[in-house]
């Protein structure tokens, strides 16, 4: 039963990963653009939120809104400050301008927060559901149903209201969608801000997972979450869920049959692989529907 | 007032310009900056290449609390014959390429006589040719690889290596606990991967037998899948060879795990952060002190006091304690190289490699051998409960 066991906290790290590649295809869909600050918007939502539940003693739910809030402000923002000037020329310019982001706002953390990691309040062991020799904590589940919930309302308002559809036609075809009357600077930023919402909520429930706020949290996660949404297909907000839930199990399920020392090696060899032989992901296709 | 005016005029100033001139003179006269006094004596220098920011800024943060303890006791007395010491800040990441062009820097800077750091074994010998070629001491007192010093005689270590901190472990947890099957997680470090082959000698030369080695990189939080492997495999011990935020990740998902067994770790995790981030789930991890809090020496008492009343907490770590005794051991060389009327870069290097029985913090005394590691390491076993290490005894 250990491989099920095993099963479960891939699916919890891959749901993790998961909220963050969904952001990035979002973003890269409409935009054909990377940007590289978005693990540190899910680094601000998660502090946020700590300084919601502890600064002020307020309930995790709460804590959870206040991530969401201050991430999609900042993403708005980022969006409004490194990618709306350069719009139309070269991709490289809001590259630069989000890496410059990700410095400056660790840095940010780092000095308001200081350098410990910090834990989270609540603990998660309390509730336990057994099946077998097979148990998945309060946590657990809290983290994967969270995300689930939180990518199913994603796709619901992608499909069905007249923002989705902005959102589809735009990723379609940027200018078309213009001319067609969809005022794109609005759409943009609502990608924006949906994205930094879900890398919100993701910086709290990573933080309430691992029990650890720090300014680096976002690094390594931003980093796995776009590997994990290219080899879903950076472009559909599908497959790029799709990427994130099996990046986590592929890490999990080599750690148990080859060694954790390996587990990246083996995740990132998996990634090139798909790749050569799929150039636009497991899920993307070219000049299709994206979003 | 007029021959004020007069006075004014005659050098052709504007009164109000010549109003503030004689009020700034008078103030320089009256309060002279502190700079002023200061300047007729040079302060000594010394460098700090440390993480202060990136991954490891929370143990670079532990070293200013030892350095600013260190110094403020120098200082107040008026420094070295007259000369206060300094510090200078370099922050390195522990990053093995920011730690070499620090040491360029570092190595260059003609004021500084000796470089304290780096915090990682990896970032410290990166550094270390540089410093050898300059003829700088780098005293790395955090590492604790058994082959540290050996780019040249230039490298301290203050630390009691991992052979010794193996053996100590070991000690505690095979003869006392009487264990059989241990488990190995270490970080993929350098440091990780020292404490990995040393713990695993120092058990197998006693017949246990290793489960499994499993390796994390310094990145990695989730331990769960790992953890959920070497519980299947039952070992009857589990050593880590982390830091305390990892150990305290790694045992809060072992006890969701319902993981029950004994876990062990080397001095890296001796600090009263470990229990602010791993809570309950913490007791009963045994690891090494390096200062013996059962028995203080006064020296330690006084130190501990200080370092309560100024950073609100119960009782120093290894970090600071290991920053504090280093700053001194340095201060130490070059008032003996003061003595003897020369101060540079070799007095102080001959001075500290000449250190004996010097009463420190970290350990009672502190000899240097002739491969510049502690002549005589003690190593006191601790057991964490409810909050506090408590010496270990056995049960």
């Amino acid at each position: 039963m250990l491989i099920i066991q095993t099963l479960i906290y891939g699916l919890a790290q891959g749901s993790l990963y998961a909220l963050l590649a969904a952001g990035f295809a979002l973003i890269c869909g409409i935009l054909k653009m990377i940007t590289f600050a978005h693990g540190e918007v899910f680094m601000v939502g998660a502090f946020v939120a700590l300084g919601v539940i502890v600064g002020l003693g307020l309930p995790p739910a709460v804590g959870m809104a206040a991530a969401m809030a201050a991430a999609m402000a900042l993403g708005v923002f980022i969006e409004r400050v490194a990618f709306r000037p350069f719009r139309g020329g070269s991709s490289m310019s809001p590259a630069l301008i989000t890496i410059g982001f990700s410095i400056a706002l660790q840095a940010l953390v780092l000095l308001l927060a200081g350098a410990d990691t910090k834990p989270f309040p609540y603990g998660g062991g309390e509730f336990k559901l057994t099946v077998g020799s097979v148990s998945v904590s309060g946590i657990e589940l809290t983290v994967i149903l969270a995300s689930f919930i939180l990518v199913a309302l994603l796709q619901l308002f992608i499909r069905k209201t007249s923002w989705g559809l902005a959102l589809r036609a735009a990723s379609m075809h940027f200018d078309a969608a213009r001319l067609m009357g969809v005022n794109t600077n609005m759409t943009v930023a609502l990608a924006f801000g949906l994205a930094s919402m879900l890398a919100g909520a993701g910086g709290l429930l990573f933080g309430a997972y691992y029990g650890a706020f720090y300014p680096q949290m976002g690094v390594v996660m931003a980093f796995k979450a776009l590997a994990a949404a290219t080899l879903g297909g950076i472009t559909s907000v599908s497959g790029a869920v799709a990427g994130g839930i099996m990046l986590g199990v592929i890490e999990s399920l080599s750690v148990l049959f080859i060694s954790s020392g390996y587990k990246d090696i083996i995740a990132f060899s998996i990634l090139i692989l798909v790749l050569l032989f799929k150039p636009s992901g497991l899920l993307g296709r070219f000049e299709e529907e994206k979003v | 007032m007029r021959f004020l005016f007069q006075a004014a005029q005659a050098i052709r100033l504007p009164m109000p310009v010549l109003l503030a001139g004689i009020i700034f003179l008078g103030l320089m006269l009256k309060f002279p900056l502190p700079q002023a006094l200061a300047a007729d004596k040079e302060p000594i220098y010394f460098g700090v290449a440390g993480p202060f920011s990136g991954d490891n800024a929370e143990y670079g943060a532990m070293w200013k609390r030892g350095f600013d303890i260190a110094l403020e006791e120098i200082n107040s007395q008026g420094g070295l014959e007259g000369r206060p010491v300094e510090v200078v800040y370099e922050d390195t990441q522990s990053d093995p390429r920011q730690a070499a062009s620090v040491a360029q820097k570092f190595s260059r800077d003609d004021r500084l006589l000796a470089v304290l750091g780096d915090f990682s074994t990896s970032a410290t010998w990166s550094a270390s040719p540089i410093y050898q070629r300059a003829g700088m001491v780098q005293l790395a007192f955090n590492p604790s690889h058994p082959d540290l010093t050996k780019p040249g005689d230039c490298v301290f270590q203050l630390a009691p290596d991992q052979t010794v901190q193996a053996e100590a472990l070991a000690g505690a947890v095979i003869d006392i606990l009487g264990a059989k099957r241990l488990a190995v997680l270490h970080l993929n470090t350098d440091f990780g991967k020292a404490v990995r082959d040393n713990i695993v000698k120092a058990a197998q030369s006693r017949g246990v037998e290793i489960v499994t080695t499993e390796a994390y990189l310094p990145t990695d939080k989730d331990f769960r899948a790992i953890l959920a492997k070497v519980k299947a495999l039952a070992p009857d011990a589990v050593a880590l060879g982390s830091y305390y935020t990892d150990t305290a990740l790694i045992m809060k998902q072992a006890r969701d795990l319902d993981f029950k067994t004994q876990f062990v770790a080397s001095s890296s995790v001796h600090s009263p952060a470990l229990f602010t981030l791993g809570g309950d789930a913490v007791n009963g991890l045994i690891t090494n002190s390096v200062f013996n809090f059962a028995s203080p020496s006064p020296l330690l008492q006084e130190f501990t006091a200080k370092y309560s009343a100024r950073y609100k907490e119960n009782e120093p770590d290894t970090f600071a304690t290991q920053a504090y005794d280093a700053l001194r051991l340095l201060i130490n060389a070059a008032a003996q190289s003061l003595k003897n009327g020369d101060l540079n870069r070799k007095s102080v290097r001959d001075e500290l490699a000449a250190t004996k029985d010097f009463p420190a913090v970290s350990q009672a005394t502190i000899t240097f051998n002739a491969k510049r590691q502690l002549a005589e390491p003690h190593l006191f076993p601790i057991i964490a409960r409810d909050g506090h290490f408590l010496p270990y005894v056995k049960p």
